[in-house]
């Protein structure tokens, strides 16, 4: 511990530049970009798949994961851009996915034969380990935590 | 077959978890990705090289997978896709949190896998 080469916790805490401190995906931010990009990778992947192959079977799922998939998708290039604009298009995008993951848990149970096959959001998630329902949480915490006008992101 | 997962599986549970916690030690001790943790990454996706090359054998050799055939492969491509992208981002990005990207990289790899193993010999 201690050496020169922990450069991400020193970094943050001797100040840098501005423009390096307020890039999100730098330090522990860059964990819940990776994470999402992994999301838009693997919803993404699903939804071709689900809508190219079996789209018949429950349009309702696979329209949701292609809009879920979608979701992830700018919510990944937004926290992984700087600056005011992307900020807030972070903001929005995780809140609609934090509400998607709600609404489409709680109409899953309410009305499962709206929803015969899984998607991501199904049942808050449960198929991919409850991540979908908690990344939002976290993410929109993260925001938070490094919003404009903030003096010292931590 | 050991526990109703063939044998690809388990060599891929091996390197994924030497993978995880050789990288999840590094980033504990505060280290930036180095030789040792991207090697181990890289070590994955040359494992998943060969499974692919296995695969494509066992396709031809045999009927292929139980499952759909799209589905298999489109899980086998994505799963190659991750430790590539996680190397490659090790590279730009220095610092200890860069590790712990790495760290996880493995466990997804084993999960991929054992889907793969699901789809190929059950359903």
């Amino acid at each position: 511990m201690g050496s020169s080469r922990s450069e991400g916790a020193t970094g943050r805490s001797t100040g840098e530049a501005p423009g390096r401190s307020q890039q999100k995906s730098r330090g522990p931010g860059m964990i819940i970009v990776a994470v999402y990009g992994l999301f838009s990778l693997s919803a993404g992947a699903r939804a071709l798949y689900q809508v190219l192959t079996k789209f018949d079977e429950a349009p309702l799922s696979f329209v949701l994961s292609a809009v879920a998939a979608i979701i992830y998708v700018v919510a990944t290039v937004s926290l992984a851009m700087r600056g005011r604009r992307a900020y807030w298009a972070a903001v929005w995008t995780i809140g609609i996915e934090l509400l998607g993951v709600l609404a489409v848990g709680v109409f899953s149970y309410l009305r499962p034969e709206l929803f015969p096959l899984a998607s991501v959001w199904s049942h808050f998630g449960s198929g991919y380990g409850y991540v979908p329902l908690v990344l939002p949480v976290i993410g929109l915490l993260w925001l938070y935590r490094r919003r404009p006008g903030r003096n010292s992101p931590r | 077959m050991i526990a109703g997962y063939d044998l690809w599986f388990w060599i891929s549970a091996l390197l994924g978890a030497v993978s995880a916690v050789v990288c999840l030690v590094q980033f504990l001790r505060g280290r930036a990705p180095d030789d040792l943790t991207q090697g181990s990454v890289l070590l994955l996706e040359a494992f998943l090289v060969v499974y692919l090359v296995g695969s494509i054998v066992m396709q031809l050799a045999t009927d292929g997978p139980s499952g759909d055939a799209w589905e298999y492969y489109g899980y086998l491509l994505t799963a190659m896709i991750i430790p590539a992208g996680t190397f490659i981002w090790s590279l730009t990005e220095r610092s200890r949190w860069s590790t712990l990207m790495l760290a996880v990289t493995g466990p997804i790899i084993v999960v991929m896998i054992q889907r793969m193993n699901m789809l190929w010999y059950y359903y």
